[in-house]
């Protein structure tokens, strides 16, 4: 339960990184597509999270 | 407003190339918080569920059953979307009669000939981040209006009872008509 909680710890940490990332860059350019592309992966990622948790 | 347990239907006008072209998505989650999740429907895999089940030590005995591309990202997750009176280990009620799982028992449990009522295997799913989804529907910039997406409520016949192409025209179909009903 502890790693579980931790590794949704971490991907919440990483998902607020990329948005703070994403938002310093053009809305709509190739960086900020990229980092979508990083964040829903990770949205994804924290959804299997949970269905497993 | 949250289009959780509805379709979205790719727009009849996004380019060919686009991976969501003609496809239907049914979403399974839809959150302010956490973002949106969901799988297309109605496209095939190249692989099989009985070549799943195989690679996985089982034998589903079914040779035509495919398996769906849910979507671009976590594509080597398998996700079962299916009638909620089923359950495997990780089972999550969606809503709308709907649940989703994904877990090697359910590969399991079908092999065995133990199946829900009805249900569809993907491989990979959708995400949004939180607004993007909103921001794709409305076509608001960056996004375009080809890029955008119809709605229209979900129910088993056109989750469950159609394919490829035509379960794409039979969603537009709905979508136009759940339209026309909510003016009158």
């Amino acid at each position: 339960m502890g790693k579980s909680s931790g590794t949704q710890q971490s991907t919440d940490d990483r998902l607020v990184l990329l948005v703070e990332q994403q938002k310093l860059t053009k809305e709509g350019s190739s960086a900020w597509y990229s980092y979508q592309q990083e964040i829903n992966q990770l949205i994804a990622e924290r959804y299997l999270l949970m269905l497993n948790s | 407003m949250s289009w959780k347990n509805k379709l979205l239907i790719a727009h009849p006008n996004l380019p060919r190339h686009s991976i969501f072209s003609k496809s239907v998505i049914y979403l399974y989650e839809d959150n302010t918080r956490s973002g949106s999740v969901g799988v297309i429907l109605n496209k095939n895999s190249e692989y099989t569920v009985n070549y799943l089940a195989e690679s996985k030590g089982f034998f589903y005995p079914d040779h035509n059953q495919m398996l769906k591309l849910g979507g671009p990202v976590s594509e080597k997750t398998i996700l079962m979307l299916h009638s909620d009176e089923w359950y495997s280990s990780n089972t999550m009620q969606v809503g709308g009669g709907l649940a989703v799982s994904s877990d090697d028992i359910m590969i399991e449990k079908l092999s065995m000939g133990n199946e829900p009522r009805q249900w569809t295997m993907c491989l990979g799913m959708c995400a949004w981040q939180p607004g993007q989804l909103a921001m794709e529907i409305n076509a608001q910039f960056p996004y375009t209006i080809e890029n955008s997406w119809l709605t229209c409520e979900a129910d088993d016949t056109i989750v469950f009872g159609y394919d490829g192409e035509s379960q794409w025209e039979k969603a537009v179909e709905l979508s136009s008509q759940q339209m026309i009903d909510s003016f009158f």
